[in-house]
This record gives structure tokens, sequence and C-alpha cells, in this order.
């Protein structure tokens, strides 16, 4: 079974610039419509597109991949075409203070009732006094005064006359009237009262008593008389405010007679006008200064605020419908909140201090949010939810909320809400949200799921070259030549560890851009080559890979074990990628495997000290099934062996060393030595399948570093599995070794090429009756196995026998 | 008293300005228009009570009776409690008047008069003082403001005339609304019209009205014209015509009345 190593050209899935028909990306038209996410797209024309509750999108798809720039590009270019939204505005409720009335508008509508209503506030400031000050007023006012004078007075004269005819006078008290009898002009002393003849004196005090009546009766109509007179002055006080009021009021009314609510609101401003004319009057007093300096008392500043409109929502300024990105998506950043003034040590509030949230931004449009900001903010997924379920915003603070305070404070119309509503957020959120929040599903009806790569066809490698000459426009980077992008779409590939495939991370492929377009800047080049796109490349693994070169010392220097060449029994050469945040690195580990008589368990070391993850401790247990499978198929497997990652003191996962493992194992099992000037990855299944892994690219690099700095023999190379070749995108110093004979990559399908490959024996198929060749390496394996059996016979026989004996 | 009669030649001339004050006008809100006419005028503002005589007399009759003026209920009273309301009341005054004074800056002292009838009050204006009454139902009489407007009775006097040169004063001051009531007879050397001008001439506007033969019949009338502030009658002016104008006008007018000597 021969394995040949991998052509040069196999390495590494090159871009030719000769591929690409152009020099430079100034020759190349932006690509305006989105590239390789035809899935996601269609999903999200789907979910805007469509009107019933819950369609709500998630886009999910990794960081970085231009989720938000996509699906904002995509709304935009919806919204242009909707209808404007309404305009929503906080007015007074002059019925409940505390609960602020909404009011929708058309759009623009808001900011113009805005203005009117400070303009009529304006305008009855001074109509107002001025309708007061006016002469009809005032001569009204004085006709009423004149009227409850006169009525007054006349009782009184009327009174004094009749007393005055019957020789008594009426004179005032520090707080009402007496009445005493006269003789010329003058009171009457007690003295002379008492020397009057006493049908005199009676004569008097009956008249006195009468008077006293008469008197009494004036008096107590006064407060009568008062009240008609207070009631006519507040009846003419509002007929001068209505006609002012209507005459600032009736052209708005006009104005907004299509508005029915705005209408509404009008007659209640001017109710409330009316009755409250007072606060107007007051400006009126102020305006005069007195004669003398001294100000009159000054009356408290009157408060207009209750005719004031909050415009909550404009959208005088907004094409189409709006498209919001909330970058803070707070509790109160989404629903709103009513904001408090500090007075005197009391926080005061109105509803012209009702702030909006995103939620009314996008209110008639769309909103886009970041899932996992949602998430980390409290109440505010809670908060979202609430108002997509209710389809309203009711602006409620998470004091209130939480009833943390009993205070009085507003409770402002709940506005209802058309938005359609677009998280956005990796996927494992999304399926973690669908897996644990039951309403998940009901309100984010439609997933857009984004592509991470796409096929690396030439159409797309054109494709994928405009998408690079948009990029470099809009970010303002100089052209990129030929060479230069077919180094990016190479990197890329490597990206997505895909050959074949090209990574649509725009994140990334923005970044290596602008440090490519950095580094020609550095270079005095008019446009970036691939030797800047490389220098970028080499540059970003030099600031990050000080992890990785301190575990190649450690290697170098003996530090960490690692064999590159000879041969040792139940010894090989692994190989694990080690993820340090976006940058990742292969390294080899030895694996070291043991065999001896034993019950046929194959323990993993990891495993037993909980070192091992769960996808390791699977593939050791298939390791296991394996063996039982091929060598004890008909006989018990006798064997007790372990597997172990030498000089690992963390977690390991994953299968891509079940076939290193299963190597060693079968070394250890049959004596067979193993070349160390080979390393191995792959997962295998429990047909001796060698199957795919990932990171094979960093893998071999891995060992590749460790034997270049040891001196390449020609001997060297790294097993992979043949599923993997596809995704061969090496380093340039990688393939040139193996160009040239120095550096070997051997692909393989099961575990026999493996093995074969290193041992330097014959594998060997089992003939009928299962046994192997002689001399094979199975034959050594099945023959120790064998022997184990037989061992363990024997003491299975000779513990019997003494169990026997003991036995009465 | 001896005023020359061209106005120019002249200078308002007053020391005090009495405010007369009685059970029967015991509202205070003449005290306003009192303070402002001193300070205006840098004059000593002089709070005049009057103790009716004929009121703590008849408070001694064994039926004497007080009805009270805003319920209507009835009580007895005697001379002694009359004496003490009237001492309260007093002190009451007096403290707001002295309060007001000291905002206003100006000099302020107070003084009781026993007297029968608020004419008796004539006697103790001079030429170097004016005496304003005012009446219970003048509710809200405030501080003077430029836009009120001041009514002058001209009657060609010489008390008329020191009216002319007080009302030019308060005219420079910012006065400007005057209305003077042309009272002259036929044969007077400074007429009505003259003293308008000489007004005109310190920034006032001044319309000049007739008076007919009976002021008590036809100044009430002319005053409501234009709502008064403030009327200044030369003393004696009234008394001349008829005994008992003076209370009738008082009762029959909305703002406070100023005797001027």
């Amino acid at each position: 079974m021969n394995t040949d190593p991998l052509k040069a050209h196999e390495l590494y899935h090159a871009c030719s610039p000769d591929e690409l028909a152009f020099s430079t990306t100034a020759e190349l038209e932006d690509l305006t419509e989105t590239f390789g996410q035809d899935r996601a797209l269609e999903a999200i024309d789907f979910g805007v597109g469509i009107k019933h509750d819950g369609y709500n999108l998630f886009v999910l798809g990794s960081t970085g991949i231009g989720k938000h720039f996509i699906v904002t590009k995509e709304l935009e270019k919806r919204a242009a075409k909707s209808l404007m939204p309404s305009d929503w505005c906080y007015v007074n409720n002059f019925n409940t203070y505390h609960k602020p009335k909404a009011l929708e508008l058309p759009a623009g509508m808001g900011k113009t009732l805005r203005d009117d209503m400070i303009q009529l506030v304006d305008d009855l400031q001074n109509a107002i006094p001025a309708a007061f000050r006016s002469d009809e007023y005032r001569t009204r006012v004085q006709e009423i005064n004149e009227d409850f004078d006169e009525r007054q007075q006349s009782a009184f004269d009327k009174l004094n006359e009749n007393a005055k005819s019957r020789g008594i006078a009426i004179l005032r008290t520090p707080t009402g009237y007496t009445l005493a009898p006269m003789r010329d002009d003058e009171t009457i002393s007690p003295e002379e009262f008492e020397s009057l003849p006493k049908a005199d004196q009676e004569r008097i005090e009956a008249a006195i008593r009468e008077l006293r009546e008469e008197l009494k009766e004036t008096i107590q109509q006064i407060p009568g008389w008062q009240k008609e007179y207070r009631q006519q002055v507040k009846q003419l006080n509002q007929e001068v405010s209505e006609l002012t009021v209507d005459q600032l009021l009736n052209p708005l009314l006009d104005k907004y007679r299509s508005q029915e609510n705005v209408e509404n609101y009008l007659r209640e401003v001017k109710d409330d006008v009316v009755k409250n004319v007072e606060e107007f009057r007051s400006a009126e007093e102020e305006e005069s200064a007195t004669l003398l300096g001294i100000k009159p008392k000054k009356a408290k500043n009157p408060d207009y605020s209750p005719y004031s409109v909050n415009v909550l929502v404009d959208n005088s300024d907004t094409k189409g419908a709006p498209v919001v990105y909330e970058d803070n998506p707070t509790y109160l950043n989404l629903v709103g909140h009513i904001e408090h003034l500090s007075q005197y040590g009391t926080l005061l509030t109105d509803f012209t201090l009702i702030k909006p949230g995103a939620l009314h931004k996008a209110n008639g449009g769309y909103l886009v949010l970041d899932a996992r900001k949602v998430l980390m903010r409290g109440f505010a997924w809670e908060g979202l939810k609430r108002a997509l379920s209710s389809h309203e915003i009711r602006i409620e603070s998470l004091e209130q909320m939480l009833s943390l305070v009993s205070t009085i404070t507003l409770e402002p119309e709940p506005i209802p809400i058309n938005v359609k509503l677009v998280l956005t957020g990796d996927r494992l959120l999304y399926y973690l949200l669908n897996e644990y929040d039951h309403e998940f599903g009901r309100l984010f009806k439609v997933a857009a799921d984004f592509s991470e790569d796409i096929d690396r066809s030439p159409g797309n490698t054109m494709l994928y070259a405009r998408l690079i000459a948009s990029l470099q426009r809009r970010e303002k980077i100089r052209d990129f030549d030929a060479g230069g992008v077919a180094r990016v779409i190479e990197q890329c590939a490597r990206r997505a560890e895909d050959g074949k495939k090209i990574s649509l991370h725009m994140g990334n492929l923005v970044d290596l851009l602008h440090e490519a377009d950095y580094w020609a800047e550095q270079d005095n080049s008019k446009a970036v080559s691939a030797q800047h796109v490389q220098h970028a490349i080499d540059k970003q693994i030099y600031r990050r890979d000080q992890i990785r070169s301190r575990i190649q010392e450690s290697i170098q220097r003996g530090i960490r074990m690692i064999d590159s060449d000879g041969e040792k029994i139940a010894q090989v050469n692994g190989l694990s990628v080690m993820q340090l945040g976006d940058y990742s690195f292969g390294s080899p580990s030895r694996i070291t495997a043991t065999a001896r008589l034993g019950e046929g368990e194959v323990i993993d070391i990891e495993r037993e000290v909980e070192l091992g993850g769960p996808i390791h401790s699977k593939a050791v247990m298939i390791l296991s099934a394996y063996l039982a499978d091929h060598y004890a198929r008909n006989c018990l497997l006798s064997l007790s062996a372990t597997v172990v990652f030498e000089q690992s003191y963390g977690k390991i996962e994953g299968d891509s060393a079940s076939i290193a493992e299963l190597c060693a194992l079968l070394s250890a099992i049959s004596g067979a030595p193993v070349k160390q000037s080979l390393a191995v990855t792959g997962s295998i299944n429990q047909l001796g399948q060698v199957q795919a892994i990932g990171g094979v690219n960093e893998k071999i690099e891995g060992f590749f570093d460790v034997c270049d700095a040891r001196g390449l023999t020609g001997n060297q190379g790294v097993i992979i599995p043949k599923a993997n070749v596809n995704h061969l995108m090496l380093r340039h110093d990688v393939v040139s070794a193996a160009q040239n004979g120095k550096f070997h990559i051997y692909p393989v399908e099961n575990v026999e090429q493996a093995l074969e490959l290193l041992t330097g024996l014959t594998a060997g198929e089992p003939d009928a009756e299962g046994n192997y060749p002689q001399g094979s390496l199975n034959a050594m394996v099945q023959q120790r196995l064998a022997e184990f059996n037989s061992l363990r016979q024997e003491f299975a026989a000779k513990t019997k026998g003494e169990n026997t004996l003991e036995t009465p | 008293m001896k005023i020359p009669l061209k106005p120019p030649e002249r200078e308002a001339k007053v020391l005090q300005v009495l405010l007369a004050l009685d059970a029967a006008c015991h509202n205070v809100d003449a005290l306003e228009t009192a303070i402002s006419l001193a300070s205006q005028l840098r004059a000593e503002l002089i709070g005049l009570f009057i103790e009716d005589l004929d009121l703590l007399r008849s408070a001694n009759l064994p039926f004497a009776r007080e009805i009270n003026a805003g319920s209507g209920e009835e009580r007895s009273i005697t001379g002694n409690y009359i004496a003490r309301a009237l001492r309260a009341w007093t002190s009451q005054i007096q403290t707001q008047l002295t309060k007001q004074a000291q905002k206003a800056n100006i000099k302020c002292t107070f003084r009781t008069v026993h007297s029968r009838r608020i004419e008796a009050l004539l006697s103790e204006t001079n030429d170097s003082n004016l005496l304003i009454i005012s009446h219970t139902r003048q509710q809200s009489v405030a501080p003077l403001s430029k836009s009120d407007v001041v009514y002058l009775l001209f009657d060609g006097s010489p008390e008329a005339h020191h009216g002319v040169a007080i009302v030019a004063e308060l005219a420079l001051k910012g006065l400007k609304h005057i209305v003077l009531i042309d009272a002259c007879g036929e044969n007077v050397e400074y007429s009505a019209k003259k003293a308008a001008d000489w007004l005109s001439r310190h920034g006032a506007h001044v319309l000049i009205q007739k008076l007919q033969a009976d002021p008590n019949k036809s100044l009430p009338p002319l005053l409501k014209k234009y709502p008064a502030a403030l009327l200044l009658a030369p003393a004696h002016f009234p008394e001349r015509h008829t005994p008992g104008t003076l209370v009738k006008l008082q009762n029959k007018l909305n703002c406070p009345v100023v005797i001027v000597s």
C-alpha cells in the first residue's frame, strides 16, 4: 500500500494574478450587490416583506462577517421605497396631568404643531392682557362695578335717609355698624337719652330696632350681590378670554381640520386657557412699572409649559422609513424614559421631559440591534419583547417597574408600534435563545443565516476582486494590483481553512487591506502589491505569535520533548492546534502508549484526571472499539492499555489525535518502532477510516517549524487525512521545502496507510479466517494480543483452581 | 397761601402727605397711593386716624348694638369695647404704615385726631401738605403706575395752581396721563388751557374736560370715563359748592381723593 506525498501544487491553492483580468483595482467597478450571501439576503427580503406578527429577523453569523453592514444596506434600500412614518408627540392631558396624551401626526407635522403652539402662547401672552386692558373691557367691568356699587349704595342711602328722617344716625365701627339717635346733627349721649321722656326713649328704641332689622337685611343681601357681582365679572372675563383665544385659535383649528386628534387637543387647550386666563393676565401686571420704582408684589412666574408640544419623533427630515441602529440598547434607550429636574431638592417632571427610545425612533421602520448587547443590558431584552408582544411602547421607569418607588410619576399614553426588529448575533446565541426562551421563536420567526465562505470559482474570484476594489475605495486606501488582490484572495482562502473556498469575513478582510495599504505607504508604493499583503500577514503573525515562539523554543531546547528523527516504540508525534483569540497555531505533542495483560480496557489518562474533553474521550473509546473489532473479534481482548499526551498540563479536547493515539497503541502492542521524523493528525472511526480535522495548515506548519529549526533531513513530514487535502493553504516556506523534497505531506484514508508510513512495515490484509500475513504489523499485533489472551486464560485457570481448593 | 399765578415760576412745595383713616375707611389700600406720592414728592407721610366722637358716645347708650358688616350678626357694644377695637385697629394700621414707609425709605409718623367729621380734617391742611382720603369701597388701590390716569380739578384758585405744580412734578417722574377738569369761571387770568399747556411742557398728555355746575352730580361720571387712579382737588372746592360734598364725592368715587391746599 504505497502512499505518495502530495505534490507542491496540492499544498497551496494559489490564485494566479493572470486569472484576474485587470492590472489594478482602479479598473474594477464597485460591487453594489451583496456578495455570497444569497440565502441570508432571501431571508432578509422575506422577513422584511412579510407583514404578519412575529416575523422579526435574527441575523446570525460570526462576528465581523459584515452582518450589520449588509443588513443595514438591505434595509435602507427597502426603507427608501417605504412610506414615511408618522410623527409622534406628547401633549398635556388637561384632565389627568400625570397621563400625557400621545398625538400621531403626518410626518413633519409634529414640529409644525410645536412651533404653532409656541407662537400661540406667545400671541396669547400679548393678546389676553391687551384684551383685558382694552377700553371696552374696562368699561364693562366699570359697569358691573357701578351696578354693584349703586345697588349697595342705594340700599344704604335709602337706609340712611330713612334713619335720618327718624332722627337716627348710622355710624361705622371698626367691624360693622351701629345706630345712634341724633339731635342737632350730633349723637345723643347716654345722659341726654336718660333725661328724655320715657315715651321718647321708647320711640327712639323702637325706631332703632326697626332700622337695625332693616340694616341686617341689607347687610345679609350683600354676599348675594357680591356673588352675583363675581359671577358677572367671571362671565365677562370668560367672554373676553374666549373671544381672544378664538381669534388666535381658529386659524389653527382650520389648519389642523384634517387631524381630528389635534383638533380635539386644540379645543382642550382653549378650555384650559380660558379657565386659567389669570396666568396670561399676570404678564400684564409685570409689564407696568410703578411710579415709585417699587414693583408690585411679583406674581409667581406664569407656567405655559402645559401648552407645549413634546415632539418625540420628528420625521420631517426622514426619507422613507427609518432604519435605526441603537449601539447601546439599554432598557431606557430602547423604550424611552422620563427625565427629572431637580428643584429645591425635589425631583420634578412633566410631559416635556419624556424622551424617546430607539423603538419610538424606528416606529414605522426598522430597528437593528446587537442581540448580545441587548441581552447584556439589564431588562432590555424583557422590555423589547414586551413591546413587540403588546405592539405598543409603554414608557415605564425601572424603579416603577420593579416597584422600588411609590411616588407619583408620569404614565404617558402608550404609543402603538409597527416596527420590524432585526437582531444580529452569532449562531450560538441564536440557538441558545431558541432553546431557552420560549417567546423567542414566536417573536423572531425569520433567521437570516450568513455564510462564512463562498466557493472559489473563477466567477466568484472576480466578484471578490470587485469586492476588494469597493472596500478599498470605501476605506479610502490605495489601489491593489492584481498580485496584491490574488494574495488577499489566497489569504482569505487560508482563513476559510479551505483552498477551494474564500472567507466572507469582512472584518478580517478590511483589516488586511488597511495593513497592506500601510506597508505599501511605508514602501512609497502607489499600489498595494502581493509583497505588501504578504508583509502585512507576516507582521500580523509576528505581533501575535510570541507564545508559539516560546513553545518552539522550548522544543528546540529539549524542554518539551519532541523527536524529529529516529524510531521509538509506542511514541508518536501528534499535532494539536492552540487557539489564542483570533490567532491559532499548531505544535507537535508527544503521544505515548503502554500495553499489558488486562481485561480489555484502554485507559485515557487525560480523561482519568479530568483533563480530557468529551470528544477526546469519545475518540479513545472509538479506538478501543477498533482494536477489539480488528484483532479480537473471536476472542477476548486481554489487554490493558494507557494512552497519554506527554507534557500536557491543560485541557485536551477534540478527536484529531485519535489516529496518532491508535498508532502509538499498536506500536506498544506490537513492539514495532515508529518513525519520529513523521507527525500524524486525523481522527478515526471504528472502521479505521481517517476523517478530516480542523487546523490542518497550522498543524503541518507547527511540525515543519520544529524540523526546520533542527535542519530538514528530507525524511520528515506529516501524515494528514486525505479529506483535508483541499484545505491545504500552507506557508510558502513549507511548500518550497516540499517542492525540494525536504518535507513531505502524506494524505491517508485509513489507519493502515498511516501505520505503514510510520513503521515502514506492511500493515497486512486478513485472510478468510481473519489471520494476517506473517511479518506484517497487524500480524504482530494479533500475535501479541493472542499471547495476552493465553496468559489471561492461564491466570484464569490458576485462579479458578485456587478458588476450588479453598471451597469446602 | 400765596402761589404765583404762573405755574412755571413756582415749585410743588409739599412737606407732608396726610393720609386720613377712620373706622369707615379701614381698608389700607390707599396707603400705597399715599406712599407713592410721599416718595415722589419727597414728603413726610403722616397717618391721621380719626376717632369719631359720635361713635364713642353712642356706644355707651344702653341699647347700643353693633351689626357686623360681613355677617349681619348683632351684638351688644360699649364705649370701652369700641375704644379697644379702635386702638387695636390703630396699632395694626400703624405697623403696616411704618413697614411700607421703611420700604419706600420715607419718614412716617402717626397721629390720632378726635373729630366728628372727615371734613374737620381740612383744618389740618395747609399749603405745605396734601390730604388723602379714600373710601372703603376702593378695593384695590395699587401703587401709582405710569399708565395710570390722574384727574386734576382746576378751578383757578391758588390751591388749584398748587395742584398743577404737583401734577407737573409727577409728570416729570413718569405719570403721563392727566385729565384736567376745568371748573374755572369765565374771568380767570390763568385758564385751564394754560395749565394744560404747562403740564404738556412737562411731558404729560393732558385732556381737558369741562365740569358742569353741580360737581356732586357731574364729577363722578367724568371720573368714570377713564379709570381714575387719583383725583387732586383744591381744598374747600367741594365745600364751596355744597356742604357735605366731599363726603358724598368720597362715597361715589373709586379712587382716593387728594386735597391740595
